[in-house]
């Protein structure tokens, strides 16, 4: 029975152990079901999440190539701009600069990034740069704002417009800023001023030359007439009497008139009348051999440039305008001193004849240097003006170096002067190098009267010069038909074309001008011989009609011995 | 089969769901039954979880509250439902969420003649645990809805206590006092018992079949059909032994000991196995109200 008991004890035990065993097996064939299940989502939940991660990874990426890829593109432009451009952030640091700020400051861009201005230039180098107070204290853009800096090149005046950077708020986070480099700006001003100054000052020439040649003009005809009238006087007055003397005076004292309207007409460009081809030496040479006889209290200086090239001038208004500047230069040096006096070769560029309207190429050059006074910039702007004196009034007449301006420029050449107040004053005139052969011609100067018995056709729209003039040609023995313009005077040639030997043509003339008059003459006639006269004539139109093969040119006003000389010649020239 | 003869009985009982469903107790059904799906559907996953969760904030502020402080302590506080998964695992999750959102139902202070909210809760609990428990030791099967039917079952308990109060209380005091089963006083009283109210109330919520039965038979696993007999005398059997083992609530016995001895046969449960899953019903117990759960 033991046995039984024991048995059923065991059972006992043995029961509770079979369902704690069976408990278990069943816990645990569940719990790794439900644990491969649960590994299943895991795995899932994991794998999504690694897809995710590298999708979130993958735009990341691409996100951080487009923001670099905008960020360089903005460097390049940033870099294209000719400005200095920065951004700073609001404890004033530099967040971007571009290539134009490194390179004008000259500070490697790695040094500039993140660094505040005072913290890259200590010694406060372009301190202006960092001024920025006003821009973070209003909120408001300051534009315009001028500077000078220091750059690796020097000293650059700038101008720079600083922006605001704000947050949604308002807030200023950052300043962005534009430096423009005004050298060049500045530059280009200046030249302009002084363009703009010397285009004004030769306009006023130009019109004050207009005004000077018009009145000289007039004036030189009214001398004409005095003289004619004089002349006629004195050839039938006895010399012994009272009145030849003062009609010799009053001859004498038209002279200086005719000379004081030929420097008028001289700087009114009135035409270089007679061109030759010359060595400007000789001219040279000639005025201040005279000169330096006068004025034993100079010394003066000569240097001639042996091989210098020939130019075509009027001989007479060259030394006229060397004379006017020899004449300033002494009355520069009261109590004497040094002239220098140098002819050269000199080859102008574009630049420096387009100023001038000028051709560039081959001039020939004359300065002259003294060691005088010298003149203030004020004196120098006007130095050519007619009647511009510094002299007091009635010791000058103002139109000295007015003429020797309006001689040289039409001789197509350049005048200018430099000056420094104390140290003296320099003259340099260029002229043009001649091109072809011009004609020599020997000046005559006889002093007796020629006669003539010839038919002369005398044109001239002025009465009292056709009224002086034929009196005066009638007296030495020509015949005269005088005409009172271009039309009138073809007329009377068609009319009596086979008395007439020869004709005076005047050049300005209000129906028909010289010019015109003179080309149909010599389609009716071209062997004609015409003498050329005028007192006053535009620019190279003499010239132009001398070319064309025209016997001579007389001007106004002539004396009646020059007159019977010239016309003399023409008429005895086969 | 319950056969409810009295009109007024009937209209009563109609009157009360309808009170029952314009009810808070009625607010917990969408989270409710979308768990319960959950929890049914093998296929689900964590993200179906908190889709259902996230509707309900102060649930999903429960669940991290929980997860956070009571479970584990840990270095970096989570704030994400799947996460909560990685720490607990999903069926803890899932079943934490139900059991969290029945118990608002739950909650009150009252205390009469060993009945209180507080104590009909971890009765409810407690058989959830140990209807799972026996199907999965004993049947080797997951017991998802064991669990749920075990946290329902006693819902009608509820809806008497708040809508039929002092009725309630004497109901508690008779079964104390002439120690008979609280459904006969209930049919005495009312002519119909919590368990007709709560598989109306699942059967209102669309609760899968067998948990409306579950609820509904829970005291008569031998009138239920075949097909839920399984389910239902287990929850017999559960119910029946936690009342008689310190996790009931009132006074009053439970047990028609024939009908418990028919259901043992009927599932081969052994005492012995019953002894076994009790001892860890009881430390899961202790182990959730140190936790905070209960």
């Amino acid at each position: 029975m033991a046995g039984t008991e024991y048995i059923e004890k065991v059972e006992d035990k043995i029961l509770p152990l079979e369902a704690q065993v069976k408990h278990l097996t069943n816990e645990l064939t569940l719990t790794k079901e439900e644990y491969e299940i649960s590994t299943n989502n895991y795995y899932d939940i994991f794998s999504n999440m690694e897809q995710k991660v590298e999708a979130r990874t993958g735009d990341l990426k691409r996100l951080q190539n487009v923001l670099e890829e905008k960020g360089r593109k903005l460097q390049i432009m940033l870099d294209s701009a000719p400005l200095m451009i920065f951004y700073k952030d609001a404890q004033q640091r530099y967040i971007r600069v571009n290539k134009q700020f490194v390179k004008t400051l000259k500070v490697p861009m790695n040094q500039v990034i993140g660094r505040t201005h005072a913290e890259l230039f200590p010694e406060g180098k372009a301190g202006i740069l960092d001024d920025d107070f006003e821009v973070f204290e209003n909120g408001e853009p300051v534009l315009n704002k001028a500077g000078i800096i220091e750059t690796a090149r020097g000293r650059m005046p700038i101008m720079i417009d600083r922006v605001p950077y704000k947050d949604i708020n308002g807030k200023v986070i950052g300043i962005i800023g534009f430096v423009t480099d005004l050298t060049e700006k500045e530059k280009t001003e200046k030249e302009k001023k002084e363009l703009q100054e010397r285009i004004a000052r030769a306009e006023k020439m130009e019109s004050i030359g207009t005004l000077a040649g018009g009145i000289a003009h007039d004036f030189n005809n009214l001398l004409f007439a005095i003289q004619g009238n004089v002349s006629l006087m004195l050839l039938k007055c006895d010399k012994t009497l009272y009145s030849y003397e003062k009609l010799k005076r009053i001859e004498e004292l038209v002279q200086s008139g005719a000379d004081l309207t030929r420097q008028l007409l001289g700087f009114a460009r009135g035409g270089k009348y007679e061109v030759q081809q010359t060595n400007l030496n000789q001219v040279v040479k000639k005025i201040s051999t005279m000169f330096g006889r006068t004025k034993k209290e100079l010394k003066i200086y000569e240097e001639y440039d042996e091989k210098l090239w020939k130019t075509e001038v009027d001989k007479g208004q060259i030394e006229q305008a060397m004379l006017n500047i020899l004449v300033n230069a002494t009355q520069a040096m009261p109590y004497g001193g040094d002239l220098y006096i140098k002819t050269e070769n000199a080859l102008l560029d574009k630049q420096f004849v387009d100023l001038n309207d000028l051709k560039p190429g081959n001039y020939v050059k004359l300065s002259v240097k003294d060691t005088g006074i010298g003149m203030d910039d004020a004196t120098l702007q006007r130095i050519f003006e007619p009647f511009f004196t510094t002299k007091e009034m009635g010791r000058g007449t103002g139109l000295g170096l007015a003429s020797a301006y309006g001689i040289i420029k039409n001789h197509n050449g350049i005048i200018n002067v430099t000056s420094k107040k104390g140290i003296g004053t320099t003259f340099n005139i260029y002229l043009p190098v001649s091109k072809n052969g011009g004609k020599e011609k020997e000046k005559k100067s006889e002093v007796k009267l020629i006669k003539g018995s010839e038919t002369i056709l005398f044109i001239d729209d002025e009465e009292t010069i056709r009224n002086v003039g034929t009196e005066i040609l009638i007296e030495i023995g020509y015949n005269i038909i005088p005409a009172s313009g271009g039309k009138e005077g073809i007329e009377n040639y068609k009319k009596n074309r086979e008395n007439i030997d020869m004709i005076i043509l005047d050049m300005i003339m209000p129906d028909m001008g010289g010019e015109r008059t003179y080309n149909l003459l010599k389609e009716i006639n071209p062997d004609i011989k015409v003498l050329l006269s005028s007192g006053y004539s535009i620019k190279g139109q003499a010239t132009e009609i001398l070319e064309k093969g025209c016997d001579g040119f007389i001007q106004k006003p002539f004396n009646i011995k020059e007159l019977s000389h010239v016309i003399r010649e023409i008429l005895d020239k086969k | 089969m319950l056969v409810i003869a009295d009109v007024n009985a009937n209209e009563k009982f109609e009157n009360l769901i309808e009170l029952v469903n314009n009810s808070e107790i009625s607010s917990i059904k969408s989270v409710v039954s979308g768990l319960i799906r959950i929890i049914n559907d093998p296929d689900s996953n964590v993200k179906d979880l908190k889709e259902i969760i996230q509707i309900d904030p102060p649930l999903t502020a429960k669940l991290l509250k929980l997860v956070n402080s009571a479970f584990y302590s840990l270095q970096n506080r989570i704030s994400e439902i799947d996460r909560a998964v990685i720490l607990i695992g999903f069926n803890a999750l899932k079943e934490l969420a139900l059991s969290q959102k029945v118990y608002e139902i739950f909650a009150g202070n009252e205390s009469l003649e060993g009945y209180s909210r507080k104590s009909l809760w971890k009765h409810s609990v407690a058989v959830a645990i140990f209807a799972k428990m026996i199907y999965r030791r004993e049947f080797r099967e997951r017991g998802e809805n064991a669990y749920v039917a075990g946290l329902l079952h006693d819902i009608g308990i509820i809806v008497e206590d708040q809508f039929l109060h002092d009725d309630f209380k004497h109901i508690l005091i008779k079964a104390k006092n002439e120690k008979i089963n609280l459904s006969e006083v209930e049919y005495n009283v009312f002519n119909f018992d919590h368990s007709e109210i709560g598989m109306a109330i699942a059967d209102n919520w669309n609760l899968p079949g067998e948990l409306v039965m579950g609820i509904g038979y829970h005291h008569y696993p031998d009138k239920v059909s075949p097909e839920y007999s399984k389910l239902v005398s287990t929850l017999f059997v559960a119910n029946c032994f936690c009342q008689e083992n310190d996790l009931g609530f009132g006074h009053m016995p439970c047990k028609d000991d024939a009908c418990f001895q028919k259901c043992l046969k009927d599932l081969n449960l052994q005492p012995v196995a019953l002894d076994l899953i009790l001892e860890d019903v009881k430390q899961e117990i202790s182990k959730m109200e140190s936790r905070g759960l209960l």
